[in-house]
């Protein structure tokens, strides 16, 4: 299965959140300033936490540690750690929230900026380092990638869209 | 080292900074002996970008080589060099294919590294004594014997010179056709330079400031100031009514109208208006994917309302994004030591960067005069 997936390392793979990310946050904005009802903007902040999470937990359990392995920078790893606290303490209250509460769509939107910091502060610093590194970027794929689909589903990986299953 | 900092919106200050270093076997280090203040350092100047306070400005510069890390082999100590404001790595899959402004290696992620520049990569600017240049045989270019007489036209060579020529090549501009370019800032008066270069019939300039449209005139464009609207019929009298063979967009998303208020497709869809049908469009003025600071809520999502009916009815096409300095600045270098063209001839202004600050205010006011700030770190 790992020689049909499209990720070229963990960068492009992780990368590839950030920006899906990047993009429902730009789609909730839309929908507050076209003023969508709350049932629509619940909708799509709660796939955003529930995807956020998912990436969040591949990184700290796969990524984070396998790179810290090679590049052992502590200050480094432990702003990744904290601005991750930070996304999740935003994600329980939102899913806490009614989308009808004053400060809903605040929340969601600070979550936004958070995230977005965090995205440009990883590219720039943790993700530039571990390129440079040894770490095996390219053979962690099929791993964060098995990780994220048990994760979403809930159930083992299916095979990646559009690849036929190659009998072993 | 002085350096140039941004510290937020419409703050930028010159403090001492840690001297940039050689930090790669690959890197140079190039004492910088001129460095531009362009156009698009304004959106970051307003806070109109996700840049962080805290990094040094400047992605037009030229210097002298004073240090280079082991794996550094064609460029050597003493070199005078520019620097394409693109980082490329020269080996990754866009770069291979010569689109170093889209290198997938110096930006993990993303697409397109640049000193100093929002979203762009981790690297500090030029606007300060010293640059750390990555991959150094790849990002620099060793310019022609005559280059320290020369600085103010070889500055050109890192961004505004190339892009314009870029906005030409998108547009697909030939010899013998006209074209019609949005902007007399720097990057459209180069773009009327290149189009001059290439042999165009007709060149027409498109701004409401006179001092620029004065410049554009005094190398053979036809100015056309727009400060009372009217800039699409004084095209169409001016081509039959057919409207211009091709065109160049060099303002960007921060385009204004004659009152000086913001209209972000202003120019896109006077663009498609004065060009003829199956004519190109050549984009090269900056749009951002989002714009949180921007007034207008479709211009905070990175949208805007463009005429598309009309832009495929008249079967027009359009080519966008940043230049790939490297395609074309080594060329370009020769038309300036052939003395073929003179880029400087849009420098206003020459100052020490302890004079950065006030410049930054006068070009970002549209100053009259102000037309293009070199800055000279090193004296």
């Amino acid at each position: 299965m790992s020689s049909t997936l499209a990720y070229e390392d963990a960068v492009d793979l992780l990368d590839a959140d950030h920006k899906m990310a990047q993009k429902q946050f730009l789609d909730y904005q839309g929908l507050c300033d076209d003023g969508a009802p709350s049932e629509a903007r619940q909708q799509l902040a709660l796939k955003i936490c529930q995807d956020l999470s998912v990436h969040a937990q591949i990184e700290e359990e796969i990524f984070y540690p396998r790179v810290q392995a090679v590049i052992q920078d502590e200050a480094l790893m432990d702003e990744a750690l904290r601005e991750h606290a930070q996304a999740k303490e935003a994600i329980a209250r939102i899913r806490d929230m009614a989308p009808t509460d004053a400060g809903y769509d605040d929340t969601v939107m600070q979550l936004g900026t958070t995230i977005m910091d965090h995205v440009m502060d990883e590219r720039e610093k943790l993700f530039l380092k571990a390129r440079y590194s040894t770490a095996d970027l390219r053979g962690m794929v099929p791993e964060l990638y098995a990780r994220k689909k048990a994760l979403q589903s809930g159930k083992p990986a299916p095979a990646p869209a559009g690849k036929k299953k190659v009998k072993s | 080292m002085k350096a140039l900092v941004y510290n937020g919106p419409r703050d930028v200050q010159v403090k001492d900074m840690p001297d940039a270093r050689i930090e790669r076997p690959t890197d140079a280090l190039v004492r910088i002996t001129r460095t531009n203040i362009c156009g698009s350092d304004l959106h970051m100047y307003e806070g109109r970008t996700d840049m962080k306070p805290g990094r040094i400005l400047g992605h037009e510069n030229v210097g002298e080589v004073i240090e280079v890390g082991l794996a550094v082999d064609r460029v050597k100590v003493g070199d005078m060099v520019s620097m394409p404001f693109n980082i490329g790595c020269g080996f990754c899959e866009n770069c291979e294919r010569g689109l170093s402004n889209y290198c997938l290696t110096t930006n993990p992620g993303l697409a397109g590294a640049a000193y100093g520049f929002a979203d762009m990569g981790p690297y500090h600017g030029g606007q300060a004594e010293l640059l750390r240049v990555p991959y150094a045989d790849y990002n620099c270019l060793i310019l022609p014997r005559d280059a320290a007489e020369k600085q103010n036209d070889y500055v050109m060579l890192s961004d505004i010179f190339p892009t314009g020529y870029h906005a030409t090549e998108m547009a697909q501009l030939r010899p013998g056709e006209s074209v019609v370019i949005y902007g007399a800032g720097p990057v459209g008066l180069m773009a009327a330079l290149s189009a001059t270069v290439k042999g165009a019939s007709l060149v027409m300039v498109v701004d409401t400031h006179k001092d620029r449209l004065a410049l554009a005139e005094k190398i053979g464009a036809v100015p056309i100031d727009d400060s009372e609207g009217g800039g699409i019929e004084q095209v169409m009298e001016l081509t039959g009514g057919r409207g211009a063979d091709c065109g160049c967009e060099c303002v960007g998303y921060q385009c204004c109208n004659m009152h000086q208020e913001e209209v972000p497709n202003l120019t896109m869809n006077n663009l498609v208006n004065a060009v003829k049908f199956t004519g190109h469009i050549g984009c090269v003025g900056v749009f951002v994917p989002q714009d949180p600071n921007a007034k207008e809520k479709l211009q905070r999502r990175g949208q805007m309302a463009f005429d598309f009916g009309m832009f495929w009815f008249k079967g027009q096409k359009m080519g966008t994004g940043q230049c790939p300095v490297k395609a074309y600045n080594r060329f370009l270098s020769r038309l300036i030591e052939q003395e073929k063209v003179k880029p400087s001839w849009i420098v206003s202004h020459e100052l020490p960067l302890e004079k950065a600050p006030e410049a930054y205010r006068n070009f970002d006011e549209r100053k009259e005069g102000w037309t293009k700030i070199t800055l000279k770190p090193n004296g």
